[in-house]
């Protein structure tokens, strides 16, 4: 399923959640691991004009611009992979890794298309990562991880604002490759108040052919239906029934499509506490 | 370019002083001192939302006063023509020679060298040399030398970003460090010629650099180990070894070779002209201003050719003296229309003239303030309105304005607060919430080191 794995390193900080995520992963799919340093100028030069512009003059700007840049580009990504490469240490895990300069979507795109890759593990960063458009971007999956440790109960959300193609899909194989209790949950967002008995059925007709499907397969395998507003459930549910990675796919809700804008996806990143694979 | 929220904070700024205009005169106050409060408003949310340079709010400042029939034309601008401009101006152009020459460098390396023995002595190192350094240049240019010497030391000890506590310590104790250091002086922070310059114009109180150095230096002593106290319970350091570190500092040390001609007599006009702030300023010769020293120790590095005026140009931040020009002519027609008073009077009467009281308000104010603005810029604000509020309780305006002054120093919270804060940040070694965090527990220390100092050991000395 996940062939070539990128896990995007940004300048500002180390995702070592993401990083070791990303290793676990490799490990169980056999996948190739890539990593990509981003360093991003414009970010640097924000922060340097909002705080000192008054004080520095350009010349002290260039100087320091180029100074990090240096660092950044000869010295810290250096860092960054001997730092990988001691936590793949034990795990026997290789890696491809590249350097680059530029903005942050735009670097992890342009790499997915020429390293054909298949999944993006990041780390949630409210500060720094989700204010790129990566999520709304990105053609293929992208994992975020919130929480380390096992992936004991994965939980694959079906609602009927998406088409619920993928979902059921990546977290039976993702459950059966962790080993993990999987509960499919459907959660019909009750957002419109004309609601048909056929659109509901539909739900649980899906549900009953999951179980079909997958009962024997996966461990401790559970369908549940809710009748509740998504964002609601997605804020509340995880943390009382203890999952350690929900599955979900893009879905539609009032004021256009999930993971539109960067402060849906923030919104929605923040709503879920644990980690989340997001598929297209 | 502008952004259209800047535009909204310019909108609100005009709406503002239109509004100031057009309601009646409160009692206890004139017309000029009304619009002063509005021209004051102003200052605070152009200086606090940054939506034009703080240097051209700086002269929005000045040319409101006189359109606005509050001050004469020539009155502002006399005011802009304080001794204290002219010596941060001679302060700057020393400051250029120095950076020219990496003198600053020099002493940091050999200085670092003495702290090489343990990665927690080193931290210190780092402070101390960044606050020491913030005596003779301006903090902002410590911060920008101090980085690149940590980082290549980062590097070579594999340090990772955000992730080591070593790289959170050092890149907070330089920014600390250099808030720290920039109280000690008249040169660090440019704050404090800013409060000298008020003091001289509003209160005819002339301070020397000494008299300076005599109020400030037991809080920056003070706060120094215990801001890195809090730093290193804070980011227990992960590193045993400094081995690279001190290989590469010997490799840097070598590679600046001995000092050159032009490096020498950078040194030596920079030790006469403390020198002459010291001495000459205060003992011998009554005309020996302290800018008429910066500017001949200035002139002097042209007479002898160590400096071109391209370096001057390339170095000295020119925006900087307009925010402050415009900051004390803010000041000045506070005071001169009853404005600063009845601010004091209605704002801040809840402190019902007690003089403790009234000290910890100031702090605090002062403190809040200087996270959200440039330091200086909160401390112009709020100096007026210190001497109003510090007169109704007894209070000496001397020691309500080095109450304002050196409080407006303590810029540890925010990003934005403080040059050093961007400039250690922009690095990527810590976060934000490392920043908040480390910085909310050192401020409040410092607060309660300049509220001890200031009942304490200032009463003692004669401040009030």
């Amino acid at each position: 399923m996940f062939k070539r794995i990128l896990v995007p390193l940004p300048s500002e900080y180390f995702p070592e959640l993401a990083v070791k995520r990303a290793i676990d992963l490799a490990s169980k799919f056999k996948s190739k691991l890539c990593l990509l340093y981003i360093y991003e100028k414009h970010e640097m030069e924000n922060i340097l004009t909002r705080g000192a512009s008054h004080a520095l003059t350009e010349h002290d700007i260039n100087q320091i611009e180029c100074m990090l840049i240096e660092k950044e580009m000869n010295g810290e990504s250096e860092v960054y992979f001997k730092k990988v490469e001691q936590i793949a240490k034990p795990k026997k895990i290789k890696f491809h890794k590249f350097t680059c300069k530029g903005l942050f979507s735009e670097e992890i795109l342009k790499n997915i298309k020429s390293e054909k890759i298949d999944l993006i593990v990041s780390e949630f960063h409210p500060d720094v990562l989700l204010k790129y458009g990566i999520f709304y971007d990105s053609p293929i999956p992208v994992w975020i991880e919130r929480a380390d440790g096992p992936i004991q109960n994965i939980y694959g959300i079906c609602t009927n604002l998406a088409k619920n193609i993928k979902v059921p899909k990546y977290t039976a194989t993702i459950g059966k490759k962790f080993g993990s209790n999987v509960r499919f949950n459907y959660v019909f967002d009750d957002e419109k108040t004309d609601v048909s008995k056929s659109e509901i059925d539909k739900g649980k007709k899906l549900l009953k052919k999951l179980e079909k499907k997958y009962q024997s397969d996966l461990r401790d395998f559970k369908t549940y239906f809710f009748t509740q507003d998504i964002l609601k459930y997605l804020k509340t549910s995880f943390k009382i029934e203890r999952s350690d990675l929900v599955i979900l796919g893009r879905f539609e809700k009032k004021g256009g499509v999930m993971f539109q804008t960067a402060d849906k996806k923030i919104k929605v990143c923040q709503k879920i506490p644990v980690n989340v694979l997001i598929l297209k | 370019m502008i952004n259209t929220k800047n535009y909204l904070y310019i909108a609100l700024a005009i709406v503002v002083l239109a509004i100031t205009y057009l309601i009646p005169t409160p009692d206890g106050l004139e017309y000029e001192g009304k619009m002063m409060i509005g021209i004051l408003l102003v200052g605070v949310i152009l200086w606090t939302s940054e939506a034009i340079p703080l240097a051209v709010t700086g002269l929005l400042i000045i040319i409101l006063q006189p359109i606005l029939n509050v001050a004469e034309p020539f009155e502002v601008f006399s005011s802009f023509g304080n001794t204290a401009i002219f010596f941060l101006i001679g302060a700057f152009i020393l400051a250029a020679g120095i950076e020219k020459y990496n003198i600053h460098k020099r002493i940091a390396l050999h200085f670092l060298k003495g702290f090489e023995n343990s990665p927690r002595m080193f931290s210190f190192g780092i402070m101390l040399c960044s606050a020491l350094l913030s005596f003779i240049i301006p903090e902002h240019a410590v911060a920008a030398l101090m980085m690149p010497i940590i980082l290549s030391i980062f590097l070579a000890l594999n340090i990772v970003p955000r992730v080591s506590n070593f790289g959170k310590l050092c890149m907070l104790s330089i920014a600390y460090g250099c808030s720290i250091g920039s109280l000690g002086t008249l040169i660090g922070g440019a704050r404090n010629p800013v409060t000298l310059g008020f003091l001289q114009e509003t209160q005819g109180i002339n301070l020397t650099f000494v008299d300076w150095m005599r109020y400030s230096m037991p809080i920056v002593f003070i706060s120094l180990p215990l801001v890195w106290i809090v730093l290193i319970s804070m980011f227990p350091i992960e590193i045993k070894s400094l081995k690279k570190a001190k290989e590469l500092l010997d490799k840097e040390v070598k590679e600046l070779g001995d000092i050159g001609e032009g490096e020498g007599i950078t040194i030596a006009i920079l030790i006469g002209t403390i020198f002459g702030w010291i001495f000459l300023s205060t003992m011998f010769a009554k005309n020996w201003d302290l800018a008429i020293i910066a500017i001949l120790g200035s002139i002097a590095l042209f007479f002898t050719g160590t400096i071109e005026w391209k370096d001057v140009e390339q170095r000295v931040p020119w925006g900087i003296i307009f925010l402050y020009g415009g900051a004390i002519t803010l000041g000045v027609g506070l005071i001169n229309t009853g404005a600063a008073d009845w601010i004091a009077d209605h704002l801040l009467g809840f402190t019902n003239t007690n003089p403790v009281l009234v000290i910890i308000v100031l702090i605090v104010i002062t403190v809040i303030l200087t996270q959200a603005m440039s330091n200086t810029a909160a401390v112009v604000v709020l100096l007026p309105i210190g001497v109003g509020l510090g007169a109704a309780a007894d209070l000496p305006p001397l020691l309500t304005s080095l109450i304002i002054a050196l409080s407006g120093g303590l810029a540890f919270v925010l990003i934005i607060a403080t040059p050093g804060n961007a400039i250690t940040y922009s690095s990527g070694y810590y976060s934000t919430r490392d920043l908040f965090k480390a910085g909310l527990i050192s401020a409040v220390i410092c607060m309660f080191i300049v509220f001890i100092i200031a009942i304490t050991y200032w009463r003692f000395i004669g401040v009030w």
